[in-house]
């Protein structure tokens, strides 16, 4: 009989699909926020009430509900149109990105406020076109003061991956699941596992820190 | 002696001209029909009480602020409130071009806090003039050293006092190389220590013979350093001449009023 131990380097490379589901879902969820921030704070009524709305009805979904909706979706989808079915990882990382996508456009929407008005005024007075205001005043200074919620959002996404082990994506918590069943020792399996998830909070914390003090000057 | 009438905007020799500027922001009149002229080398400054439009006015003439009447012409070029609600390309560029002539220098500096006191002198040459940074970056470091910062140049604007931040946001402005340079309250966001240098550098290109339209409390430097002075009351032009007349006699009781508030 295997013991927990045995299983550690199964289970550590599970923490590889988390951070990659994790990371590339936060990527993705980022750069759709931006994106939606900045035309919502450039547009009129109709388009900012998509976007609100976008907004509001994955607030209240369940993260789960999401990823099973979209994992299913995605299949029916597929079966209909004759094309391959989407893999877990990326049924995943689309319903992830999505809804991560409306926590990081409200996140950037309020960066964007808080841009002291000034300074995009400066830059206007300098007859900067649009666009360039953009990308080198907004854009550099909602990073800057979105870079703490952004830090936070990251480690929640890495958590959530969790829960894409309910459509067979076998990262860290489904691997634990996995040996816990072989070892009949769930204490121990779960507990490796959240010795991993501390371990990459704490790398990312670290870096995020640094980030910050670098960022200061 | 013949005139053609469509030349004479720009035969005028006024740098500068502001139309019967208006402007109202829901049902609240600010600004009731201004008008300026400035010729090379004017120093024009406008004093009048909080709420008399001053600040308005002057972001009224690069549009900063979109009049809801009157014309604003520089360069033989006039610009008015439609062109700059118009979205096609043409007027964007039009409205572009008025504020590169234009230089504007804030009462809250406005520095981007993430670049440097060179970064910032460069940005309008490099992205606007579409110069080569490093022409661009050695005509930054000859303006900061102008305005006394040449030690300054790689510092951040939090990491400079709130007069070596105006200064930079002064060498910003002149980088464009502005025909007009307009300045709100430049020295009011400032510790009293810190008011001289600004106001030095302020002098020095007056005596350079730069135009300029100069809002300020600081009674004395206007009447020092400006030509004109123009009095405005409650959205209107209550008074204007040379400074020292102005000070001296004033006409009007608002400003004898606004003076002697001023004096204390
Ligand atoms: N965006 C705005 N919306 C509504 N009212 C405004 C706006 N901007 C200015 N005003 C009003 O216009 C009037 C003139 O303001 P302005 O800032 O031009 O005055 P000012 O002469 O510069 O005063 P101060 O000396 O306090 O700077 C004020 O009554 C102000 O409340
Ligand atoms: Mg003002």
């Amino acid at each position: 009989m295997f013991t927990t131990t045995d299983y550690l380097p199964y289970l550590a490379q599970g923490i590889i699909a988390s951070v990659a589901l994790g990371g590339s879902s936060f990527v993705a969820a980022a750069a759709l926020g931006l994106v939606l921030a900045l035309i919502r704070d450039h547009s009129s009524g109709f388009v900012k009430l998509l976007i609100a709305i976008y907004i509001s009805v994955f607030r209240a979904l369940p993260e789960l509900l999401t990823i099973l909706l979209t994992y299913y979706g995605s299949i029916a989808f597929t079966r209909s149109v004759g094309i391959p079915d989407l893999s877990p990882f990326a049924a995943a990382l689309l319903a992830f990105g999505v809804q991560i996508g409306s926590y990081a456009c409200q996140i950037f929407s309020d960066a964007y406020r808080a841009v002291p008005r000034g300074l995009l005024e400066a830059a206007h007075a300098v007859g900067m076109p649009g666009y360039l205001i953009n990308v080198r005043i907004a854009i550099p200074l909602m990073l800057r003061l979105a870079a703490p919620s952004l830090g936070s959002l990251l480690l929640v996404v890495i958590k959530l991956t969790a829960i894409a082990s309910a459509i067979g994506v076998t990262e860290l918590t489904r691997r634990a699941q996995i040996v816990s069943g072989a070892t009949h020792d769930p204490l121990a399996a779960f507990g490796y596992a959240a010795a991993i998830y501390l371990a990459v909070s704490a790398i990312l914390t670290i870096f995020q820190r640094r980030l910050e003090t670098a960022k200061q000057l | 002696m013949q005139m053609n009438s469509n030349i004479k905007a720009l035969d005028t020799g006024f740098v500068l001209r502001a139309d019967k500027i208006e402007k109202h922001f829901a049902n609240i009149e600010v600004l009731r029909g201004i008008s300026l002229e400035a010729k090379r080398g004017d120093v024009i400054s406008l004093i009048g009480a909080s709420g008399s439009g001053k600040s308005t006015f002057l972001r009224c003439l690069n549009f900063l602020e979109i009049p809801t009447g009157g014309t604003v012409t520089i360069r033989g070029e006039t610009h008015q409130a439609s062109d700059a609600l118009s979205r096609s390309r043409a007027s964007k560029q039009k409205l572009r071009q008025l504020r590169r002539e234009v230089g504007m220098v804030f009462q809250s500096f406005n520095l981007w806090p993430h670049m440097t006191a060179a970064e910032n002198v460069m940005e309008g040459p490099v992205r606007v003039l579409k110069e080569p940074p490093k022409a661009a970056r050695s005509r930054a470091l000859d303006l900061l050293a102008r305005v006394g910062l040449s030690e300054r140049a790689d510092y951040r604007p939090s990491q400079l006092s709130g007069g070596q931040q105006q200064r930079v946001a002064i060498a910003r402005a002149l980088a464009m190389n502005p025909d007009v340079l307009l300045f709100d309250e430049p020295t009011s966001a400032l510790d009293p220590e810190l008011v001289g240098e600004v106001l030095a550098v302020m002098t020095d290109l007056a005596k350079e013979g730069r135009t300029m339209l100069i809002v300020t409390h600081e009674i004395a430097f206007a009447r020092d350093v400006s030509s004109k002075m123009i009095f405005l009351r409650k959205g209107l032009v209550e008074e204007e001449g040379p400074p020292r007349d102005l000070i001296a006699s004033p006409k009007s009781e608002e400003l004898q009023r606004f003076l002697a508030r001023m004096r204390h």
